[in-house]
């Protein structure tokens, strides 16, 4: 029973320790478990907001994502239409696309540009890639222009004639850009072609324009002068000798007045083209206008060598030209300057050429001839411009006065008529002859103030002058250039207006030039001189053309036998009997006569006995002051007071 | 160690040998844990050492013996704890190809805190391989219970032959395994027979 009860008693004490055990891990569990739910519903938690912060990114990332898609197709959008943009400029454009993808070495070409060029895309490859379509003297600008573009990277742009499919060549602006990848290599380039054919060919034909004479195709002023001046920069440097010739046509109007212009043209033409055959590769020809020519002749070795090249010149132009049933023979003056011993510049070389030119102009009787610039002419011309300048000062300070010299009335010995003759007292140089300032003031232009002053002188001194009885007229000499300024008649009436019936009492004296210069606007003036109440006078006679036509177109009152013929009646058989003729002539055609420069007797006697009305010379007066004119009228109206005939009295 | 080795392990004792065998094994002064185990728990390995060795002298039976024994007891436990283990295993071999790969993996998302051994697997033919264990806890004897349990639960039988890497270890062991089928045998799980 006790063993029994000891067993029991373990028995209850091992369950007992498991029942302990059990609820001790019954009790851990629990607390493994609370421990393990804590944690989850921690973790839980955690979950959650990891999940919501989750959401939250997915949502964000999803806005980003839809903008992004949004904008991608905004863009995608905007690059359709860029590229459709692109299409239709390309499509629109008149320039050919051209592009070189350098890594995979693939061309694209533009329908335009494939139309442009016209040939297949494979022979357009190795073109480019060659440049063999590029005009051989194009080649090396291209070439440069792309490797400055490699170097600069900045757009190129070049102008160069391009092969096209019909076998020939067409200017093209080629223009193209490069890409670079960041190692710098190159990966792309592309341009365009455009075709500027027309415009090169127009701005060609504008250059040409502008740089050649159009009726004679040879260069005109404008080159001449641009090539002149390298010519003097080169000869500067290479120390040779240029030789500037000025050509002018001796009487050209004449010929285009009487046969016409056209036949004038091919005359030009003619020796345009006779002046560039005769001279060498080097030297110049070139048309200034009109009929003025110039020639820049290079290394020149001495003067006797410049005068067998003019000689050339000249011979070359002594074979006639025929234009229709004419047969003409260009005659030429020729005036050279040589740099550098006449001139330092084109304008002086010009300048001095010119003036030789007009020397050689003074023999043009003689036929062509070509005169050499010398020392003494330019020191003359800038004698010539000192004086031009006095002249101008002359003027204002009223440094000329007038002198007045009677012409003798033949048939009844009186004298009533009186020429007027300026005079000049230079404060310097004395007493001038207008033998040496009227050329100078015509060639400055200073004739007109002078004409006026002289108009002024001699209206001014109509009034005292008229009061002494016999004076009926005072002639004017008016040169060509003042007659038919547009000032003339109206400062002549406005002189006139002061003094009232001065026009009466006036004449005009003109020389053929006028004629030369402008027959019609000539006879407007004639006409309104005889309205007016004056005479008009054809002075130097016998000079110059003298075509007696002009006497009847000119309507003038009377002629004045130029001196030379009056000079050669003692000598001249032919001078005599022309002289006779022409007295005839003016008689028949109711005009008067004058002969001017009567120095003798002699003369005299021939003129009385060819009936000339007046005679004018220092065999009876010299030219003298209004004074004197007074005093010489005074004796005059004396002798025929007293009834006595007027003898016809030698002067001192 | 997971507790449930521990439970496992009491339960299979008190069902061979009853529960004042584990009552014995329990009194040890020298268990941490004072005996008081829960499956979802977490002990020290040694306290498992502990309770082997002493369960080998209250039954006079070698710890190796005794872990083997165990051994096809707790993987068939284990296989029945997580069934979707099976699915698509081909065999043992390919079960203990796996272990490294697959099953650990899974089984540290369950036991992120578990510190698991390794299973390096090299065959060498169609019926013979090597399993390189390595542990930082001195446990191969477990582990080659484990490998007999496996054959077992395949109704396959393993000769298994220990090289160990270093003297006398336990935890630093490879497994020559050789591989036989038996027939007409069934396998066994817990609480269950299959075919």
């Amino acid at each position: 029973m006790g063993e029994l009860m000891n067993e029991l008693t373990e028995k209850i004490a091992l369950l007992e320790r498991r029942v302990n055990r059990e609820i001790a891990s019954r009790k851990q569990s629990e607390a493994i478990l609370n421990q393990k739910s804590s944690e989850l519903y921690h973790l839980n938690l955690a979950l959650k907001k990891s999940n919501q912060a989750l959401d939250l990114r997915v949502q964000e990332r999803t806005q980003a994502l839809e903008l992004a898609v949004k904008q991608s197709e905004q863009q995608s959008a905007i690059n359709k239409k860029s590229n459709d943009r692109f299409k239709l400029a390309m499509l629109a454009s008149t320039a050919g696309i051209w592009e070189k993808n350098i890594t995979d070495g693939e061309w694209f070409f533009s329908d335009r540009l494939i139309h442009l060029i016209g040939f297949e895309k494979e022979q357009l490859i190795q073109y480019f890639e060659e440049f063999s379509f590029v005009h051989p003297e194009d080649k090396r600008l291209l070439r440069s222009t792309i490797i400055k573009h490699i170097k600069r990277r900045e757009v190129f742009d070049v102008e160069c004639r391009v092969l096209i499919a019909n076998g020939y060549y067409k200017w093209i602006w080629v223009v193209g850009q490069a890409e670079w990848d960041r190692q710098g290599k190159m990966t792309r380039i592309a341009g365009s072609f455009s075709d500027i054919n027309e415009r090169v060919e127009n701005a060609q034909m504008v250059q040409k324009m502008a740089h050649f004479d159009h009726l004679t195709q040879i260069p005109n002023r404008v080159l001449f002068t641009e090539q002149l001046d390298q010519l003097i920069h080169l000869a500067n440097e290479q120390n040779f000798v240029v030789a500037v010739l000025l050509i002018d046509l001796n009487d050209f109007k004449l010929i285009n007045d009487t046969l016409g212009h056209i036949v004038g043209d091919r005359l030009l033409q003619y020796v345009a083209s006779t002046l560039q055959k005769s001279i060498q590769a080097d030297d110049l020809v070139a048309r200034l206008g009109g009929d003025e020519f110039a020639i820049a002749l290079t290394n020149i070795k001495d003067d006797e060598n410049l005068a067998r090249r003019c000689c050339d010149i000249l011979k070359a132009l002594e074979a006639p030209f025929k234009y229709k049933s004419n047969n003409l023979q260009a005659k030429i003056s020729i005036g050279a300057a040589q740099y550098p011993k006449h001139g330092a510049n084109r304008t002086e070389l010009l300048s001095n050429a010119d003036l030789a030119m007009y020397k050689a102009k003074d023999n043009k009787a003689k036929g062509s001839q070509f005169y050499f610039c010398e020392q003494q002419l330019i020191e003359q011309r800038a004698i010539n411009v000192r004086i031009g300048k006095d002249i101008y000062s002359a003027i204002k300070n009223r440094e000329f006065y007038m002198q007045y010299q009677p012409f003798v009335d033949l048939a009844k010995g009186t004298h009533k008529m009186v020429e007027s003759l300026v005079r000049w007292k230079h404060p310097t140089l004395g007493e001038m002859s207008p033998a040496d300032f009227i050329p100078i003031a015509e060639q400055t232009g200073l004739i007109i103030e002078l004409g006026e002053l002289i108009i002024e002188m001699v209206v001014g001194e109509i009034p005292s002058l008229m009061a002494s009885r016999g004076l009926e007229r005072l002639s004017i000499n008016i040169s060509a250039g003042h007659f038919l300024s547009p000032n003339f008649l109206p400062v002549l009436i406005k002189h006139l207006d002061k003094s009232p019936g001065a026009a009466a009492h006036l004449c005009i004296e003109i020389t053929e030039s006028v004629v030369l210069d402008n027959l019609d606007l000539a006879r407007v003036v004639i006409d309104k001189l005889h309205r007016l109440g004056l005479v008009v006078s054809l002075d130097d006679f016998g000079t110059g053309y003298s075509s007696l036509s002009y006497l009847q177109l000119l309507s003038v009152d009377s002629i004045k036998l130029d001196r030379s013929f009056i000079a050669d009646l003692d000598n001249s058989r032919d001078r005599r009997t022309i002289t006779e003729s022409i007295v005839q002539l003016a008689h028949s055609l109711n005009l008067y006569v004058v002969a001017e420069g009567v120095e003798n007797a002699r003369q005299l006697d021939y003129l009385i006995e060819y009936q000339c009305d007046f005679i004018q010379g220092n065999y009876f007066y010299k030219p003298m002051s209004a004074k004197d004119l007074l005093i010489v009228q005074r004796d005059s109206q004396h002798y025929q007071n007293w009834g006595g005939d007027l003898k016809l009295e030698q002067c001192d | 160690m997971l507790g449930m080795i521990f439970t496992e392990l009491l339960e299979l004792v008190e069902n061979k040998y009853g529960y004042e065998v584990v009552d014995q094994l329990l009194a040890n002064d020298q268990l941490t844990s004072q005996g008081t185990y829960t499956a979802i728990g977490s002990y020290d390995h040694s306290e498992l050492l502990v309770l082997v060795k002493q369960l080998s002298e209250i039954v006079d039976t070698p710890v190796r013996q005794l872990v083997s024994e165990f051994g096809l007891d707790i993987f068939v436990k284990l296989i029945d704890s997580h069934p979707q283990i099976l699915a698509n295993i081909d065999g043992s071999f390919d079960l203990l190809s796996k272990i490294d790969s697959y099953i650990h993996v899974e089984v540290a998302k369950l036991y992120p805190a578990a510190r698991l051994p390794q299973f390096s697997f090299t065959k060498i033919d169609e019926n013979h391989i090597q399993l390189h264990y390595r542990s930082e806890r001195p446990l191969a004897s477990f582990a080659e219970g484990l490998l007999l349990g496996c054959a077992c639960f395949f109704n396959e039988k393993f000769t298994i032959n220990r090289i160990a890497q270093v003297t006398n270890s336990d935890s630093d062991v490879i497994f020559d395994i050789f591989r036989t089928k038996l027939e007409g045998a069934k396998i066994r799980t817990h609480g269950r027979t299959h075919e």
